[in-house]
């Protein structure tokens, strides 16, 4: 072997010293970029999902106590739909009950949907059918993103329970439900001072501040 | 020998440029997460969410869901730095760091605190602000105590 004269290597170990430890600091700041701390920074109010649920059933129950629940179900326009402005931008005209989910939701920031799961009896087929129909009471046309609760309620409606009208917070009556005619609910058994039983159902998504 | 100077000096700055750098890292990256770490604990949590429900359960007029006294709720929520001993045995809590408060639903930004309805307990935790919170919506018989609906905060710590 031929003796060659050696390279300059001018302090090559700090440069790899250097290098590595640049290489170090720098795949930990990518790795803590990664890091999604979101779930770490609620405000004492941990675990949102049971919060959400009660506070949900509670407000059902509220509005049931105080008469609004059943109110906002008998609450129909001309042509016989419920009120569909319930949705999570509330306008002025609420209902009672649409002012309770908007103090308690809606100015929170969190989104809310209403429906009617109300029950259709079909007799033409035999054995009779019962069909569920769920009448939703928000003018939106999708739904939020993220997870979300369920509560749910149910009111039984008689015959002699007065319809209001949907205007200007439902407080003119246009009948009983035994004499208006286009109801979006049917009179499941018109022997019975029964006129149907519906169930309200309120579904919270979670994101807002509780 | 080469013509290289100072090789040992060289690995020598090296070396220990690399190994303060990793060291740092092992005890920084812990470091960073210690300001996330949630001081309250799940058995608080549940004695809140226990005295929240004993209260609602005690006190609503019989027949209605969530609907409270207003009256027998004023001498069960007394107001005073500790929360009454009936509450407490009723509950079955044993802490004695809570607060009890009772607002009207319509307050909807940070200081609560400043216009309850009913209040009791102690008001340590607005200095410490790490509590286990239970909040409640619940209305009074009398529609006017509340705009459409009362909230009940139940805070342990």
């Amino acid at each position: 072997m031929r003796w060659r004269p050696p390279r300059p290597r001018a302090q090559a170990y700090s440069l790899e010293g250097i290098i590595a430890a640049l290489i170090v600091a720098g795949a930990v700041l990518v790795g803590l970029q990664a890091v999604d701390t979101t779930p770490w920074t609620t405000n004492g109010n941990d675990r949102p999902v049971e919060l959400q649920q009660a506070q949900a059933e509670d407000l059902l129950a509220a509005a049931a106590d105080d008469g609004s629940l059943s109110r906002v179900v008998r609450c129909v326009s001309d042509t016989g739909r419920p009120y569909t402005n319930l949705g999570a931008d509330p306008p002025l005209n609420l209902t009672d009950f649409g002012y309770m989910l908007n103090q308690t939701f809606a100015k929170r920031g969190f989104q809310y949907r209403v429906a009617i799961v109300h029950s259709h009896w079909n007799d033409s087929v035999s054995p009779p059918r019962r069909y569920r129909n769920v009448t939703p009471l928000s003018g939106e046309r999708t739904d939020p993103a993220g997870p979300a609760v369920t509560a749910s309620r149910t009111v039984t409606l008689t015959d002699d329970m007065r319809v209001y009208r949907n205007i200007d917070g439902c407080r003119d009556v246009r009948g009983t439900l035994s004499s208006v005619s286009n109801f979006y609910a049917d009179d499941v058994d018109s022997a019975s001072p029964v006129y149907n039983v519906v169930q309200v159902r309120l579904v919270v998504w979670k994101e807002g501040s509780v | 020998m080469t013509d290289r100077a100072q090789t040992n000096q060289d690995f020598v700055v090296g070396i220990s440029i690399f190994l303060l750098t990793v060291a740092g890292v092992i005890a920084f990256v812990p470091v960073v997460f210690q300001p996330f770490d949630d001081p309250t604990q799940a058995s608080e949590y549940t004695q809140a969410n226990e005295l929240a429900d004993t209260i609602i359960e005690e006190k609503r007029i019989g027949g209605t869901a969530n609907t409270l006294d207003y009256h027998e709720l004023e001498s069960y929520l007394a107001p005073s730095s500790d929360i009454s001993a009936e509450l407490r045995a009723d509950a079955g809590i044993t802490l004695h760091n809570a607060n009890v408060t009772i607002t009207d639903g319509e307050i909807t930004s940070g200081t609560i605190y400043d216009d309850p309805l009913l209040k009791t307990g102690s008001d340590v935790f607005l200095t410490t602000q790490s509590t286990a919170t239970v909040t409640r919506i619940v209305r009074f018989d009398n529609e006017s105590r509340c705009k459409a609906t009362c909230r009940l905060v139940v805070r342990v710590w």
